[in-house]
């Protein structure tokens, strides 16, 4: 079986084996939505990569004890919001993205060095990622959990309740005002 | 392969408003998380087996040495058991089978040797200690003496020296009958021998830590079995590593299980020398990992 159609769960079975090359694969391919999950969560760069570390330190140390009962990606998305949660407790506040410095934002630090983008394309770009973030900024944090869970992650309401150990009703709300708040915020940058 | 289960909702249109102004946003985790996590994972993936192990699997003549050690071991332990034993049996004036068994030491060395028990004698339970472990809790005089320790602390380093290059820990070569009794006396590891090679151990740990050294902290790790072991000062490999501003270090350790309220000699803890060093990303971990 090729990489390109090799299952998550195999992957994790080939590294559990001694096969590292296995585990970069699972790497790459996820790296960039758990980023983003614990990124639009936690709102700080340096504590989503700390976050991001021990997500994957856990999944290296774990994964011979891996059962496929549930898809990769839920016990992947379990694992990364456990972390997230004792980070909140730990820090004894709500994690809010409220505080996030968008000037510091590395898609505004690559813009302002970027000659091919021009300033009009510039500030469209800049106002829609400042739109995405502001609006994460906005939802509760049930909701942008829930949502970052079901969009990242690429989970069905199931996984999503079953990770946020709440009832399928419960998510389902979640979700529904996750998007129609998202929609209003979004709808004017688009 | 598992599927995932089929969505309730029809494609929305926030997720695709989401996703056109998330696919505008470029922020990845630093090269250095990427470097960190495959760096470790691979270093995981090497040390998972152990080494004696994937040595038995790979090379047969390593699995046959194994067991002809094995063999040589138990044949070793019975003429052990018998010399300590017979004595006791044949010696002149002495009950040959009515006297009570001493912690189980007869019966083990006479079933050892394939004999059937003696009546009278009562069996010892399965969990009974070996022979070799039993004989030393005997009252027996000779094997007691301070130079038959030492000779047996000799037998056993000389022993330890010859297979010291090979990866397989066999047993040694079955002794002389008095190497044999004063092997029975000593104890199974020589105290200095395995103190030496743990403080050792140990010490490249606590180096490896404070150096925030990722790749000897893996290696070493399966060898250290007191992740928490203290130098001199009362500082563990967390602290040393804590002290020296080694993130990585410290949350590999933490991942390792290392236990963050483990105070030093004057009684600071990880926790408080974070604070004291200006480190928050080092404060912010210990924290999470239960920091007091």
């Amino acid at each position: 079986m090729s990489d390109a159609t090799e299952s998550d769960e195999a992957l994790l079975a080939r590294y559990a084996g001694g096969d590292a090359a296995a585990f970069a694969r699972l790497y790459e391919r996820h790296e960039l939505s758990t980023w983003r999950y614990l990124e639009r969560n936690v709102g700080n760069r340096a504590t989503a990569e700390e976050l991001m570390q021990e997500v994957w330190f856990a999944v290296a140390r774990d994964a011979a004890r891996y059962r496929p009962t549930a898809r990769f990606t839920t016990w992947l998305f379990t694992i990364a919001r456990n972390r997230m949660i004792d980070f909140v407790r730990t820090r004894g506040r709500q994690v809010s993205l409220e505080s996030i410095d968008l000037e510091s934002g590395s898609l505004v630090a690559e813009l302002s060095t970027e000659p091919s983008v021009g300033p009009l394309a510039a500030l469209v770009v800049r106002e829609q990622a400042g739109a995405l973030r502001e609006a994460m900024g906005q939802l509760p944090p049930e909701q942008r959990d829930a949502f970052l869970l079901q969009v990242e992650g690429d989970l069905s309401v199931e996984e999503v309740a079953t990770i946020m150990r709440s009832s399928f009703e419960t998510t389902k709300s979640r979700l529904r005002y996750a998007r129609t708040r998202l929609r209003g915020l979004l709808r004017e940058y688009a | 392969m598992i599927t995932r289960p089929p969505s309730q909702d029809p494609p929305d249109d926030a997720d695709e408003l989401y996703r056109r102004a998330s696919a505008l946003d470029t922020s990845r985790p630093g090269e250095s998380v990427r470097r960190a996590v495959l760096a470790h994972a691979a270093r995981l993936s090497a040390t998972r087996e152990p080494r004696r192990e994937r040595s038995l699997k790979l090379n047969p003549a390593a699995r046959r040495a194994h067991w002809r050690g094995a063999l040589f071991g138990g044949l070793a332990a019975a003429a052990l058991a018998a010399l300590v034993i017979a004595p006791r049996i044949f010696a002149p004036g002495m009950p040959k089978v009515s006297a009570p068994p001493r912690a189980g030491l007869e019966l083990q060395g006479t079933l050892s040797a394939g004999a059937p028990p003696p009546a009278g004698v009562q069996p010892v339970p399965a969990s009974a200690p070996p022979a070799a472990f039993v004989a030393e809790q005997a009252p027996t005089d000779a094997i007691r003496t301070q130079s038959a320790r030492q000779q047996a602390r000799a037998a056993v380093a000389s022993s330890a020296a010859k297979s010291a290059d090979s990866s397989l820990a066999v047993a040694p070569a079955a002794p002389s009958a008095q190497q044999a009794q004063a092997y029975a006396a000593a104890p199974a590891v020589p105290a200095a021998l395995a103190g030496r090679d743990a403080r050792q151990t140990a010490e490249a740990f606590r180096r490896a830590a404070a150096a925030g050294d990722l790749s000897a902290l893996t290696a070493l790790r399966p060898e250290q079995s007191d992740i928490n072991a203290r130098d001199p000062s009362g500082r563990t490999a967390l602290m040393l590593a804590t002290v020296n501003g080694q993130a990585a270090a410290v949350l590999a350790l933490l991942d390792y299980g290392a236990d963050p309220n483990v105070a030093d000699g004057r009684g600071v803890t990880p926790l408080e020398a974070a604070r004291e060093a200006d480190q928050p990303s080092i404060v912010a971990a210990l924290l999470r990992h239960g920091a007091r």
